[in-house]
């Protein structure tokens, strides 16, 4: 049985697609968290990721000091991006909805349709903290219509490996 | 013009002491707009935490007066009648509902139902601040729409979605500190069935985020609409309308085993003439996909619960909403749950009186709001 089994896309990719697909799903676990979706960040963290930094840490030839120090930076340099990211949108969502202000009554308004939920835990008997949240989530919301967290957050092309001609085993692999 | 907040009426005032409320006090509104009931509660500003000085329930209903209606007939000779009023008189009038799947639907009705909901109020210059729930699942255009229906009608407003107050409504907190008293809040799963959606989500000391509440876009209007197909599919020619299918479901919805000795008969006119239908069937097919949707969403949302919490999570599986009025659904739902394999799970039906709990939450929200959350709908 075991010997007819189809081996898994990580157990047979190239180092190179596999730093890339870290890098991806490295922005995708940051961008979930700043969303508050910790419910979808836990696969992430807990299977993808570390199945990809396995595989890849074994066929990347590097000594494991070396693939530690290249993981904890590409790390900070994402959440650095995201955080920039995050930040941008921010600001031109403010001036967006400020020049939206300035507009005559029936200017349209970029109207999300999607529900609105909290993106961070508040305790019950806080009303006032659960009233800000719920304007915070608007306020992202409106955001995301506007401008994409994931359009606005531009990810250093240096972050992912190299482009390169496969080998010919490589490219079998891949 | 309206004025603003009485700055100087402060807690155990003497306008408060005497139950007197000045020209100038501000009062607080917590409404649950809902498609088919709104319920209004409201209180002076200054009033104690627990006092509510007006509480109705008025079916979300507005009647257009026929151009043709002889005079007397109407109340008041009156072009628009709201709520019971507009129900009782409703061969003269016609009917409008302002609310579809819990969002405004007709913009001028919802108008001028919320007009009728300040008038209620008798607030006269007073300033008006309410909270207003709103479907979980509700966009922000949804929003907007609402806030347009209330503009010049209520000064300031906040939107808060109607789980987050069904919550904060349904905790007593005069008892929280009782040991006694098993808090709502505390670790607990809270099903709204409404008419347009059902929300599920998870309320564990937090008001739920994002991954702690699912919505369907499916409760008692899809029942309806399996019950009319189900009714049309065996008479043809009954001519029943969505209007006559909810009294209908009102009556007679059931889960579990049907009961022989209730079974569902509804009386309509066929070629003018007064016909019995047994329609017992259709109504519980209706009743019975509902249940399984509600199954299913619950049972989604425990498998993302803590593992830790589960077992007393399933000891406080509430449900609100109009189809929790189905008669058996609670205990329907418990069984469901206990044959999926959940240990011991209990399911509370908060009854007729759901809709007071959302209103009632609305109100402490509205007492507890910092200024900086309301938003200006004056100008």
């Amino acid at each position: 049985m075991s010997s007819t089994t189809t081996p898994s896309p990580v157990q047979t990719a190239n180092p190179r697609y596999l730093w890339n697909e870290i890098v991806r799903w490295t922005f995708e676990a940051c961008i979930l968290r700043k969303e508050g979706r910790e419910a979808k960040v836990a696969p992430l963290l807990q299977e993808r990721l570390p199945e990809l930094i396995r595989a890849w840490s074994s066929r990347c030839g590097l000594p494991a000091a070396a693939c530690r120090e290249q993981l904890t930076s590409l790390f900070s340099r994402v959440q650095e991006s995201v955080e920039l990211g995050f930040m941008q949108q921010r600001m031109i969502v403010n001036e967006v909805c400020a020049r939206l202000g300035e507009q005559p009554k029936g200017a349209r308004w970029p109207i999300p349709a999607q529900a609105l939920g909290l993106r961070r835990e508040v305790a019950i008997d806080n009303v006032s903290d659960m009233l800000d949240a719920l304007g915070e989530a608007e306020f992202e919301s409106m955001g995301e219509a506007i401008l994409p967290v994931r359009r606005a957050t531009q990810l250093p092309r240096e972050l992912f490996a190299p482009e390169a001609e496969p080998s010919a085993a490589e490219a079998a692999l891949a | 013009m309206k004025t603003a907040i009485n700055k100087s009426a402060s807690k155990g005032g003497s306008a408060r002491e005497e139950g007197r409320s000045s020209a100038t006090e501000t009062i607080y509104v917590g409404l649950d707009w809902g498609t088919n009931t709104s319920c209004l509660m409201s209180a002076a500003q200054a009033s104690a935490e627990t006092t509510v000085s007006l509480q109705e329930k008025i079916p979300t209903v507005v009647g257009y007066a026929a151009e043709n209606v002889l005079n007397r007939v109407l109340p008041g000779d009156a072009k628009v009648l709201f709520g019971q009023e507009a129900l009782a008189h409703k061969l003269y009038l016609s009917i409008v509902r302002p609310l579809q799947g819990g969002v405004i639907h007709d913009l001028p009705s919802a108008r001028l139902f919320a007009q009728h909901l300040r008038d209620r109020l008798k607030a006269g210059d007073r300033e008006v601040r309410a909270v207003i729930g709103m479907p979980a699942s509700s966009d922000l255009a949804a929003r907007e729409n609402a806030r347009k229906a209330v503009q010049g009608v209520f000064d300031k407003i906040i939107f808060v979605p109607e789980p987050f107050l069904a919550a904060l409504g349904y905790r007593d907190d005069a008892r929280v500190s009782e040991g006694k008293y098993q808090d709502p809040v505390a670790n607990s799963l809270y099903i709204d069935i409404g008419a347009g959606s059902t929300d599920v989500c998870l309320v564990q000391g937090h008001y739920p985020t994002a991954d702690d509440q699912l919505s369907e876009p499916f409760a008692g209007d899809a029942v309806d609409q399996i019950i009319l197909d189900g009714i049309l599919a065996a008479y043809p020619d009954c001519g029943l309308t969505p209007a006559r299918v909810r009294d209908i479901k009102e009556q007679h919805s059931f889960v579990l085993a049907k009961d022989a000795a209730t079974p569902a008969v509804a009386t309509v006119m066929v070629g003018g003439k007064v016909k019995k239908l047994d329609v017992t069937d259709q109504v519980g097919a209706g009743c019975e996909a509902l249940l399984q949707k509600v199954f299913e969403m619950t049972r989604e949302l425990i498998a993302r619960a803590d593992a830790d919490s589960v077992s007393e999570l399933l000891q406080n599986i509430i449900v609100t909403g109009g189809g929790s009025l189905i008669k058996g659904f609670g205990v329907a739902l418990q069984t469901k749950l206990l044959e999926e394999g959940f240990e011991n799970p209990r399911v509370r039906v908060l009854g007729e009186n759901y809709k007071d709990y959302v209103a009632r939450g609305a109100l402490k929200a509205a007492r507890q709001a910092k200024d900086r959350h309301w938003q200006n709908l004056l100008g």
